[in-house]
């Protein structure tokens, strides 16, 4: 380790400390050349990064298209369409059953004749009933009762957790947010650049500072085991396991739900 | 325009069965594309407490998709089946793994900013506890890994690059630099009157005759000096003290600038730096010269990097007069060896 830091450090130092007694001035001036050099290095390199920015621009523009209403030819992609849009016809036959207490019955063959199907309340119950057409009014009865609990304690754990979706989306967008504006403003140092980005001296460096800094934190990781007390600060301590396992289902869901939700 | 909408029974009748008209219209249409698309066959039945039932495509349609249902295995059938309890059961299996996923990547960037803010001696900044730390050490013990791999990465590359000398040779070379280094300075020296002058290889010589009485008064203690003391500027007391540990971050700014063609440093932000670290290097620690003068006879291919980029062609005359510098100091070296 001694050796390895000795090597990488000193010989740099040494080269220009070699110069310097010659010709002082020289030094100078060519440096500032060599400066001028990789400035204009530097601006063709934002040329180019721009130009690529460009391009990458207008492939995105081209996402999102209207397809003619024909049968698709191509085997793979017609395979793909069936399953994106089986998905979206069960997300909103869900939503249709959950808002208007609706019953459907879906079925579905894939390309390769296997059978999808939806149901509420069950399938065969739906299909069943229309086909024979007996004993609707009570077997609607029966079911009706029995199914509004269930769903509707679902639906609500759907909603929590797309919220906390929606949640952790926005503060990761704000995290982004400030770190392009911090590029944008050129604050941003040679060690936050990323691991690849650096050449043999800077990642030596980059790894002393890491390892000292590791023992600065596991020192006063030691002193708050002491003191017992732990601080919630800027970083959030949100808890691995989501609150609503150990919910307990029933009426008392709704007061538990509101009281967990009024901690976050 | 549009509020999210929450997901359970509409309350009031009218605006149910309003929505109900038309998210049925809206669910049709999305199995006439999918049929449409995919040349698929499929049915639905939609039923309310208050319409009648609603067919598609048609009676004899359902029929017969009913009819072929049923032909298919038990097993079959159940298997792709998914009733709304299931359905909604898989959505938040899978939205739960998601906020998991994004909680992950959300904590792991700010762990890396914290990192960073300590790094620069912001730490009092932050409001920090015990899991905090825990995690901040973690993700550190991350990082170095990954400095450890692009080090490894960097070294093989470098090896495959350049051609190292054998160990044979790089032990004669290291007794010479041991050996060869007040000389070496001393040949320093003897470049000034070179420039300055003008004159041949006379002075060179006289340097070189001078050399031997000058390495055996000063064997020992300076080869002991020169393994300890670089070590001190680079220890910084406390992270805290931005300052303190800034400089050396600088300091090697300078050096990479100058050594390496780095593309990433800003110009602009270097220049301003240009001489301060080393002057002050050079006045806190005169004893590094040695060990400077040392490692510049140990590591040739460094030396011959840093003259191929600096000399620009149009300067004959400096090129002509540092080569046989070069020389000199070899044949000096080899000359001590010898005796």
């Amino acid at each position: 380790m001694y050796v390895t830091k000795y090597k990488n450090k000193l010989p740099t130092l040494q080269v220009d400390l070699i110069i310097m007694p010659h010709q002082t001035q020289a030094c100078i001036y060519k440096q500032t050349l060599s400066l001028h050099q990789i400035f204009q290095q530097r601006k063709a390199t934002k040329t180019l990064h721009t130009k690529k920015t460009m391009m990458s621009k207008k492939k995105e523009s081209i996402g999102r298209q209207k397809i003619p209403m024909v049968k698709i030819k191509k085997e793979s992609h017609r395979q793909v369409t069936f399953s994106k849009r089986r998905a979206g016809l069960f997300k909103k036959a869900s939503e249709l059953c959950t808002l208007c207490g609706a019953e459907i019955g879906i079925i579905v063959f894939s390309p390769a004749k296997k059978p999808f199907s939806f149901g509420h309340p069950s399938v065969e119950s739906v299909l069943d009933r229309y086909v024979s057409r007996n004993n609707m009014s009570l077997a609607q009865s029966q079911q009706l009762q029995g199914s509004p609990a269930a769903s509707c304690e679902l639906n609500m754990q759907l909603t929590h957790i797309l919220s906390e979706v929606e949640e952790e989306k926005k503060k990761g967008q704000a995290m982004e947010e400030m770190r392009k504006e911090s590029v944008r403003r050129s604050m941003i140092n040679w060690w936050e650049k990323p691991v690849e980005e650096m050449n043999m001296v800077q990642l030596q460096e980059m790894k002393y500072a890491l390892e000292e800094l590791r023992k600065t934190v596991v020192t006063n990781m030691a002193s708050f085991n002491e003191a017992k007390d732990d601080v919630f600060g800027f970083l959030d301590n949100k808890v691995t396991v989501p609150p609503y396992v150990n919910m307990p289902s029933g009426p008392s869901n709704i007061y538990n739900f509101a009281n967990g939700n009024g901690c976050f | 325009m549009r509020s999210k909408i929450k997901l359970s029974l509409i309350a009031n009748k009218t605006s149910r069965r309003t929505t109900f008209r038309k998210r049925k219209g809206g669910i049709t249409n999305k199995l006439h594309e999918l049929t449409t698309l995919c040349g698929v066959k499929a049915c639905a039945v939609i039923s309310s407490p208050y319409e009648n039932p609603v067919v598609w495509p048609s009676t004899e349609g359902v029929q017969e998709a009913v009819s072929m249902f049923m032909e298919r295995p038990a097993t079959e059938q159940s298997k792709l089946m998914m009733s709304h309890e299931t359905y909604l059961q898989d959505k938040i299996t899978k939205e739960t793994k998601k906020l998991e996923s994004l909680r992950r990547e959300n904590r792991e960037s700010q762990l890396r900013q914290f990192m960073f803010d300590c790094v620069e001696g912001k730490m009092s900044e932050h409001q920090y506890g015990a899991r905090d730390l825990q995690d901040l050490s973690l993700y550190i013990d991350h990082y170095i890994n990954q400095l450890n791999s692009s080090v490894m990465l960097l070294t093989n590359n470098g090896a495959s690059s350049s051609s190292f000398p054998p160990p044979l040779h790089t032990s004669v070379a290291g007794a010479g630099a041991g050996a060869g280094a007040a000389p070496l300075v001393v040949a320093g020296a003897g470049a000034a009157p070179l420039a300055v002058a003008g004159a041949g290889a006379s002075p060179l010589a006289v340097a070189g005759v001078g050399a031997a009485p000058l390495a055996v008064a000063g064997a020992g203690p300076p080869m002991a000096q020169n393994q300890y003391e670089p070590i001190q500027p680079y220890i910084p007391t406390a992270f805290s003290d931005n300052i303190q540990y800034q400089a050396p971050v600088d300091f090697n700014h300078q050096i990479q600038h100058g050594i390496y063609d780095n593309l990433s440093l800003d110009p602009n932000h270097q220049y301003p730096f240009q001489d301060d670290p080393f002057m002050e290097m050079l006045m806190e620690y005169p004893y590094e010269q040695v060990g400077y003068a040392a490692e510049h006879a140990h590591i040739p291919f460094m030396n011959g990097n840093y003259y191929n980029y600096h000399q620009p062609p149009t300067v004959g005359l400096t090129t002509t007069g540092h080569m046989p510098s070069n020389n000199a100091t070899t044949t000096t070296t080899t000359n001590t060896t010898v005796v």
